[in-house]
C-alpha cells in the first residue's frame, strides 16, 4: 500500500516523465498547476505582462524539461528559478531603456475584463501585496515567492540562490516591517521600484 | 519593546494562522492570509501560440544558429513533429550589420563603389538616365563589349531617330554585365569623393556600433531571452538539479498538489 504522499510522488513522476517525452496532455497539467503561480507573482512583482512573461518562462520549462531531474518541489523551484531570472532581465532592461507606455486594447480600462484579468487586478490591488512591494528588494522578493508563489524556505533559498538560513533571516525582517506597516496606517505602501525607472 | 517572531510563527503568520500567545500579530496574519487567498485566487493565463503548440503535443525542434529549426528531430514518443521556420531574417539583418560595422574602412568604400557601380549600369542599362548621361553609358557599353546598338532588335519596332546609341530597355542582359568593369574607373573618381561620406560612415558605424552591444548586453543580460530558446547554458545546472537530492515530500505545498490533480 502507498502513502498518499508516495501516490503524489508516482503521479508526478508519471507526469513529467510523459512531459520530457513531449506528451500534450502532461504539459497541459505542468501548465495548469504552475503557471497561475508564476503569473501571481511576476504580476505581484512588477511585471508589466505577467502572462506574456509566463508563456516565455514555459517555453524555456518546456525547453530544458529532459534535463530535469527531481521531484515535485524541485520542479517548483526549478520553474520559478526560470521565473525569477526572467523577471530580473524584465526589470533591468526596463530600467536601462525607460519605459515607453503604448495603448494596448487589452490594457484600455473601458473595455470588460476577464476572470483571469480580475483576479490579477485583486491581487494587485491587495493592500498587503502592495505593502509587499513597499519592502527592500531581497526581503520583497522572499516574501512574494513565500505568500504568491507558495514556495517553502528551501525552495526559495534554491529561487534566489542564497542560503536556507539568509532567506529566514530576510523573511523574519520583512514580517517585523509588515508588521510595523500595518499596525501604522500612515505608513505609505507605495512600490520600492527596484526596476530603476 | 516588540518582540522577536521566530522561524514556527514566522510559518504560521505565512500561513495566515495568528500563532498562539501574540494576539498583537493578528492583522499581519489576516493580512498575508488575504494576500495568499488573492495570489491562489489567479487562474492559468491564455498562453501564447508557441506554448499552445507545446500544450498540444507539438514538440518544437531547438532553433539552430541558422535560425532554422531542426526539422529531423522528432519527439521521443515517435510522433511527428510540428515543421516550423521561424524568422530568420531579423538575426540575418542583425549579422548582416555586424558584418558591416566590423569591416575596414577600405572594404567599406570597396562596398560603396560596388553599389554605386551596379546601381549606375542598371539604371544605364535601363536607359534611365538623363540624355547626356544615357549617350555616354550606351558610348561605353560600345566600347567595352564592342557591340552595336541594333535598332531591329527592338521588338516593338521602336525606332529611335535621335542618335544611334540603343536606349531600348529591351537591350541583352549580356551588356549589362559586362559594363561592370569599365565604369568602375570612372566612378573612381566619385569614391575618392566618397571618403569624405566614408569617413562619415565610419562615425556612423561607431554609433551603430551601439545598438549591437546593446542587443549584446541584453542578450547578457536575458540569459534566455531568446524565447529562452535558444540558450541551453548554464542556467538549468543552478536550478533545481543540485538541489533535487533531499527535497522531501513535505516541501510539497498542498495548493500545488491540488492543482494538478
Amino acid at each position: 500500500m502507498t502513502a498518499p504522499g508516495d501516490a503524489g510522488a508516482e503521479a508526478f513522476a508519471s507526469v513529467l516523465a510523459a512531459a520530457q517525452a513531449g506528451a500534450g496532455w502532461a504539459c497541459t497539467r505542468l501548465w495548469n498547476s504552475h503557471a497561475p503561480a508564476v503569473s501571481a507573482f511576476l504580476a505581484a512583482r512588477g511585471s508589466r505582462e505577467p502572462d506574456d512573461l509566463t508563456s516565455e518562462v514555459f517555453l524555456v520549462v518546456f525547453d530544458r524539461l529532459g534535463d530535469f531531474r527531481g521531484d515535485a518541489a524541485a520542479f517548483r523551484s526549478f520553474v520559478f528559478s526560470i521565473a525569477y531570472r526572467r523577471l530580473v532581465d524584465e526589470l533591468r532592461v526596463r530600467g536601462r531603456r525607460g519605459e515607453s507606455v503604448e495603448l494596448i486594447a487589452e490594457e484600455d480600462p473601458r473595455r470588460a475584463s476577464s476572470a483571469e484579468e480580475d483576479a490579477l487586478e485583486r491581487l494587485a490591488n491587495e493592500r498587503t501585496v502592495a505593502l509587499l512591494r513597499s519592502l527592500p528588494p531581497d526581503q520583497r522578493d522572499v516574501m512574494v515567492l513565500r505568500v504568491v508563489a507558495d514556495l517553502t524556505v528551501e525552495q526559495v533559498a534554491v529561487v534566489l540562490g542564497k542560503r536556507e538560513g539568509a532567506v529566514k533571516a530576510l523573511q523574519r525582517r520583512a514580517l517585523v516591517q509588515l508588521r510595523k506597516k500595518i499596525s501604522d496606517p500612515r505608513t505609505p505602501a507605495g512600490p520600492a521600484d527596484d526596476s530603476g525607472e | 519593546m516588540v518582540k522577536r517572531i521566530d522561524d514556527t510563527e514566522a510559518e504560521q503568520l505565512l500561513a495566515g494562522m495568528t500563532p498562539a500567545g501574540r494576539p498583537e500579530l493578528r492583522d499581519l496574519a489576516g493580512a498575508l492570509g488575504s494576500a495568499r487567498a488573492a495570489a491562489q485566487s489567479v487562474t492559468a493565463p491564455q498562453p501564447s501560440a508557441l506554448v499552445m503548440a507545446r500544450l498540444e503535443g507539438q514538440s518544437l525542434p531547438p532553433v539552430s544558429n541558422s535560425g532554422e529549426v531542426d526539422v529531423t528531430s522528432s519527439s521521443a514518443d515517435g510522433r511527428a513533429t510540428l515543421v516550423v521556420r521561424r524568422p530568420a531574417f531579423s538575426g540575418g539583418v542583425r549579422s548582416m550589420m555586424e558584418w558591416i560595422s566590423g569591416v575596414s574602412l577600405t572594404s567599406k568604400i570597396a562596398i560603396g563603389m560596388g553599389v554605386v557601380v551596379f546601381g549606375v549600369a542598371g539604371v544605364g542599362a535601363a536607359g534611365a538616365l538623363p540624355g547626356p548621361a544615357q549617350s555616354a553609358f550606351d558610348t561605353i557599353v560600345s566600347t567595352v563589349t564592342g557591340s552595336e546598338p541594333e535598332v531591329d532588335d527592338d521588338p516593338a519596332g521602336y525606332v529611335d531617330d535621335e542618335s544611334d546609341v540603343d536606349d531600348d530597355p529591351a537591350r541583352p542582359d549580356e551588356d549589362e554585365v559586362e559594363v561592370d568593369d569599365d565604369p568602375a574607373p570612372q566612378v573612381e573618381d566619385e569614391s575618392e569623393d566618397d571618403d569624405d561620406p566614408a569617413r562619415h560612415d565610419e562615425d556612423e558605424s561607431d554609433v551603430d556600433d551601439d545598438p549591437a552591444p546593446h542587443v549584446e548586453d541584453e542578450s547578457d543580460v536575458d540569459d534566455d531571452s531568446a524565447p529562452g530558446v535558444e540558450d541551453d547554458e548554464g542556467e538549468v545546472d543552478d536550478d533545481p538539479a543540485p538541489q533535487v537530492e533531499d527535497e522531501s515530500d513535505v516541501d510539497d505545498d498542498p495548493a500545488t498538489v491540488t492543482e494538478e490533480d
